[in-house]
């Protein structure tokens, strides 16, 4: 447990405070003025050796003016509330220059993973002093999960691009992937949930009621947009509903490892496949406005509704991994729920599929 | 200023100002720099989208057709110049691609050559410009080449990132990057003011790099030299009518000289006058024939020097005098005792002479600075003349001077001169007759009548100095002094000409016919070019003489008072002192030579000399006891200790970072997943097929236009790109195994089958 932080401060300590890269134009500098200094010192004109010092100073300058440029910066990371697999999102990246009078020009940050850098940076004409300016970069995750940013890296080439020299500033942060999002909304209709639910409940309200405005996110239904507000307040609004306790479905994810590996080779593929038309899948219930729970080989969520279940549900699935030899979820059911509707996600060795069935007598939990 | 517009006007501003130090330097010809002005004016109208831009691009196969033809013909031409190397083809050249640059601005990249290119004509400025006007060109040069650096590398930068796809509209992006080139808030007075200020520091380290890097001379081992040319015409040899005219308008700097009578002299008015009537002898000629003096040569006129050597400073002083002359030579103290000492500065000449106030008796050579490579030295003549000559000094022997230095770039000499007057004796004392037979030849081209003329003249006069008296007011009274020179083609001696047809000419006429008339009278004579006169400079206690006041006159021997002065041109008066203006403008110029052009290891020593005891350096420190103290061998060893301990903590500060450096080159590639280099390769090969990955696209981008441009193997290159964008952003590890497969499947992406 110390070690961790032990490491992670000797490190710091160890860090050398900037980085710096001659360019390609640097380099050719540096040779120009070093043939220059030569043929000054070999012929002994005088005027030579003042143009020599010149380049010389020019070097000097690039360093002192491009260190000017990246002290006093407050350089801060913003993350999206939901991030899915395989789908782009912005981060955004404030930079804050708390000089007094001198701007930075020609910023670039750079978000870094275990003290790398990603290939997209985020890059600042002007700062002005005094000024915050925030940019965004897009990026795509290819997996679910917990993703660990480690810091950020400033750098600049300013003023002469001679020179590429860069700070890493501590930031780390934890990114919680939640799975990739399929196209789901006809093959639930197809299992015959529909059908089922129709049978269960009691009530037909299509939505609850209206509870309040939130800040649209990626997969949320645009029909839920509310237009009047976006367009005053310049981002996509959407309107959140009560849930409607009328319709019950269980989710359950098929986590069982299985004996062989797909043509493809991945084990994982069918899983993690099965697990992203999970989430659709209830992203879709929930916002047709049915209660969704989730079952899985080791743990069970109660039904629920609204954006609340569904970042449970999502948390959930972000992190499930494969169980060798698991039992069937619908056998692990409260006794109370017996009988409810119960999505199947089953893994496949092509694709995944969905099942619908009523809830078996469950085991007294 | 819109930024787009600010950029283009300190481009402009940058060229032309190397343009207009290298037209101060006088290094270019003045037709080439007016050409590329006025393309330079033009080319400011040229943009890409104008009628004049689509004309220009339609010629382009022209001009670079022009292009190759004018480079090959500049190095034909320099090839020809051998061995005597003449690069200026190479200068005109340069002019010639600045001002096509100029007009042909397209692109990032077109800025830049118009940099490179500036900054070579300041290179050919800064090789030849003698003149303090270059300083003002090389501030100027500094803040607006740091200014330009910095647009340039913010309009790159500009263009590089704002010309990201973020949709399939590039037409869109384009739009941005116009918008932000147009932007009036990019950069600022308060911008221009900060970076002017680090120009400014530029310039300020450049002058102490200037002065603080050793001036070792390597030239002696490579072959280098200090370049200079002859900044000032004056001639070697005199033609009658066609060199010599004087030009009121020449204001070059010829000479430079302390004198120390001269300026004790607490008479403003006495100062002027004796200046006035200084004569500065420098080149000395024996024989006339069609209008043109030159040296016979003959071994009777040689000038004979004794060398002495200063055992205090190794300098050497060469004292003059006449093989012919009865007795022993002077010796060095004789020599000088009484004479006039001057301390003399020639700048640079065409022909190297020593110059000296008239009868010059000794002349006093300093030794090289520490770590010259060349030395100048005093070369014996004709008729009293002393020339000088650059040699190149060995590192080994500091006295051999065999090595002579074709250029010529200015001397620094103390030289001794006696008074000529009639009636006192001459310095060399009496000479024998055969010795001064060079100087009684008349000339050929000269008709009976001339001779008849001198006979007038002189017969009746009962002595030589009566004989030049009456040949002098002769011509003064016959002839008057003008610049407007008027000929007689029909006589074909000029001299002639002038003595019977015309009224008037200048010194070289009067001059001429005073040594023909009083050879033929039987006074030997010699005629004698250099300088009358000069300009006081208060400031520096100087004289300064300028190339507009050269002058001729004439030396006649006259037995036991030697050879003496004989002007016979009737006076013109010219100012004797400067405008305060024209004295510190000299006063710089001076400055300019001696601590910039001609700046030194010996200067530099003096200038640290004279720091270190500005700063109290170079005090001593007694001891109470009143013996010399040194730092102790503790306050050594404390010094050494803490600079090793600096040393050790800096290297372990970066220690860690080598360290995982050297852990990650055995992971694979620069320290990276063994992945990542098979995908850099197949990126690298597609690259060389045409299809590179532009900066602005992701993996799963390239890989999408790779599809839709139909690449070989693009299913390979889709599970390549898939493993990379898992293990660069998933950071996850590809096995090796499957490594293995993906550096097989990648050997056939991008390859036809």
């Amino acid at each position: 447990m110390i070690v961790n932080p032990l490491r992670s401060r000797l490190r710091r300590w160890f860090r050398p405070p900037r980085r710096f890269r001659l360019t390609r134009e640097g380099k050719w500098f540096i040779g120009a003025t070093l043939i220059l200094g030569f043929a000054a010192v070999n012929g002994g004109i005088n005027l030579l050796f003042l143009i020599f010092g010149m380049l010389l100073c020019l070097l000097l300058a690039n360093g002192f003016l491009s260190e000017a440029s990246l002290r006093h910066l407050v350089v801060t990371r913003r993350l999206p509330a939901a991030i899915h697999a395989r789908t782009p999102f912005l981060v955004g990246i404030a930079v804050r220059n708390a000089k007094k009078r001198i701007p930075t020009f020609s910023l670039e940050v750079e978000d870094m993973v275990a003290e790398k850098p990603v290939d997209r940076r985020c890059f600042y004409l002007k700062v002005p002093a005094g000024r915050e300016q925030e940019t965004a970069y897009r990026r795509t995750l290819p997996r679910r999960g917990i993703h660990h940013l480690s810091g950020l890296r400033v750098s600049t080439r300013f003023p002469f691009g001679l020179l590429r020299r860069s700070m890493d500033v501590d930031a780390p942060a934890e990114l919680l992937v939640y799975p990739a999002l399929l196209p789901v909304t006809d093959a639930v209709l197809a299992s015959g949930l529909a059908e089922l639910n129709d049978r269960q409940s009691t009530t037909r309200t299509r939505r609850g009621e209206f509870e309040s405005l939130r800040e649209f996110r990626p997969g949320d239904d645009p029909r839920d947009i509310h237009w009047r507000t976006s367009a005053r307040r310049g981002r996509r609004f959407v309107r959140q509903f009560e849930g409607n306790t009328g319709r019950l479905v269980v989710v359950a994810l098929d986590d069982a490892q299985p004996k062989e590996a797909s043509p493809g080779g991945d084990r994982a593929a069918p899983f993690e496949a099965a697990v992203s038309l999970a989430a659709s899948a209830a992203l879709v219930l929930l916002r047709q406005g049915y209660q969704v729970g989730l079952a899985t080989s080791g743990a069970f969520l109660a039904p629920g509704a609204g954006n609340i279940q569904a970042s449970h549900i999502l948390r959930h699935l972000a992190l499930v991994e494969m169980r060798p030899a698991a039992e069937m979820v619908p056998a692990m059911l409260p006794a109370a729920l017996r009988g409810i509707a119960v999505l199947r996600v089953l893994q496949g060795p092509q694709a995944p599929r969905l099942e619908t069935s009523r809830a078996l007598a469950g085991r007294p939990s | 200023m819109k930024f787009r517009l600010i950029h283009k006007l300190t481009s402009y501003l940058l060229a032309g100002t190397a343009l207009a130090t290298l037209a101060s330097s006088q290094t270019a010809s003045w037709l080439s720099v007016a050409v590329l002005a006025a393309a330079a004016i033009l080319s400011w109208f040229v943009e890409p989208d104008t009628r004049l831009g689509r004309l220009l691009d339609r010629a382009v196969p022209l001009l670079n057709l022009a292009t190759v033809g004018l480079f090959a013909l500049a190095v034909l031409q320099v090839v020809r110049s051998f061995p005597e190397v003449d690069l200026s083809p190479f200068l005109d050249f340069v002019l010639f691609l600045l001002g096509y640059k100029l007009c042909q601005r397209r692109g990032n990249r077109d800025y830049l050559q118009i940099y490179i290119l500036s900054f070579l004509v300041m290179l050919a400025a800064a090789w030849q410009a003698t003149s303090a006007v270059f300083i003002v060109g090389f501030f100027l040069y500094v803040l607006l080449a740091t200014w330009t650096l910095i647009l340039f590398h913010l309009r790159r930068e500009i263009e590089e990132n704002y010309l990201v796809r973020h949709t399939g509209d590039a037409s869109g992006a384009r739009v941005t990057v116009t918008r932000v080139l147009n932007s009036r808030r990019v950069v600022g007075g308060p911008f221009f003011l900060y970076t002017g200020l680090v120009a400014t520091l530029v310039f300020g380290g450049a002058a102490l790099v200037f002065a603080s890097i050793p001036r070792v001379g390597l030239g002696f081992i490579l072959g280098g030299v200090r370049r200079q040319t002859g900044v000032a015409g004056f001639s070697d040899e005199v033609k009658l009518g066609m060199h010599g005219v004087l030009s009121l308008d020449n204001q070059t700097v010829i000479l430079r000289a302390q004198v120390p009578r001269i300026a004790a002299l607490r008479s403003d008015d006495a100062r002027d006058s004796t200046i006035a009537s200084l004569y500065w002898r420098g080149t000395v000629y024996d024989t006339y024939e069609n209008g043109e003096w030159i040296r016979s040569r003959d071994e009777k006129t040689r000038t004979h020097l004794s060398l002495y050597h200063s055992p205090s400073n190794d300098g050497r002083t060469y004292v003059l005098s006449s093989p012919q002359a009865p007795g022993p030579p002077p010796g060095r103290t004789a020599a000088i005792s009484g004479a006039v000492e001057q301390d003399m500065e020639v700048v640079a000449l065409t022909h190297a002479v020593v110059f000296a106030l008239d009868q010059p008796v000794a002349v006093e050579m300093p030794p090289p600075p520490p770590g010259a490579f060349t030395a100048v030295d005093v070369e014996a003549r004709w008729s009293g003349e002393l020339g000088l000559r650059v040699f190149r000094v060995s590192p080994f022997d500091r006295n051999d001077r065999r090595t002579v230095m074709p250029e010529f770039a200015g001397a620094r000499y103390r030289a001794y001169s006696r008074a000529s007057r009639l009636g006192t004796d001459g310095p060399e004392g009496q000479l024998l007759p055969e010795a001064l037979s060079p100087y009684l030849r008349a000339a050929r081209s000269l008709s009976p009548r001339v001779r008849e003329l001198a006979v007038r003249l002189t017969a009746v006069q009962p002595s030589a100095a009566a004989k030049v008296d009456a040949v002098v007011k002769w011509l003064r009274a016959t002839h008057r002094y003008t610049t407007d020179l008027k000929r007689d083609a029909s006589i074909p001696d000029p001299l002639e000409d002038f003595l019977f047809h015309q009224s008037a000419g200048h010194c070289e006429y009067f001059a001429s016919a005073a040594a023909m008339l009083l050879r033929m009278g039987g006074v030997p004579t010699r005629y004698v070019n250099g300088f009358l006169g000069g300009e006081w400079n208060g400031l520096r206690q100087s004289i300064t003489v300028r190339d507009n006041r050269a002058h001729s006159w004439v030396e006649a021997y006259l037995g036991s008072s030697g050879w003496v002065r004989v002007d016979a041109t009737p006076a013109v008066s010219r100012a004797a002192h400067m405008t305060r203006l024209r004295q510190v403008l000299d006063a710089v110029e001076m400055f300019w030579s001696r601590w910039v052009i001609e700046y030194s290891a010996s200067q530099q020593l003096l200038l640290a000399r004279q720091l270190s005891r500005e700063f109290g350096w170079l005090q001593p420190h007694f001891s109470p006891r009143g013996t010399h103290h040194r730092a102790s061998r503790t306050q050594v060893l404390a010094v050494a200790a803490g600079a090793v301990a600096l040393v050790v903590v800096l290297a372990l500060r970066k220690l860690p970072r080598r360290r995982a450096v050297r852990s990650g080159l055995r992971r694979g590639w620069r320290g990276e997943p063994p992945v990542f280099h098979v995908y850099q390769r197949a990126l690298d090969r597609l690259a060389a097929r045409g299809f590179a990955r532009r900066p602005e696209e992701t993996p799963h981008e390239y890989l999408a236009r790779a599809r839709k441009q139909g690449v070989a193997s693009a299913d390979a290159l889709a599970r390549l790109t898939e493993c990379y964008a898992e293990a660069r952003y998933g950071d996850i590890e590809v096995p090796s195994e499957v490594v293995l497969q993906l550096r097989a499947e990648a050997a056939s992406i991008g390859r036809d089958s």
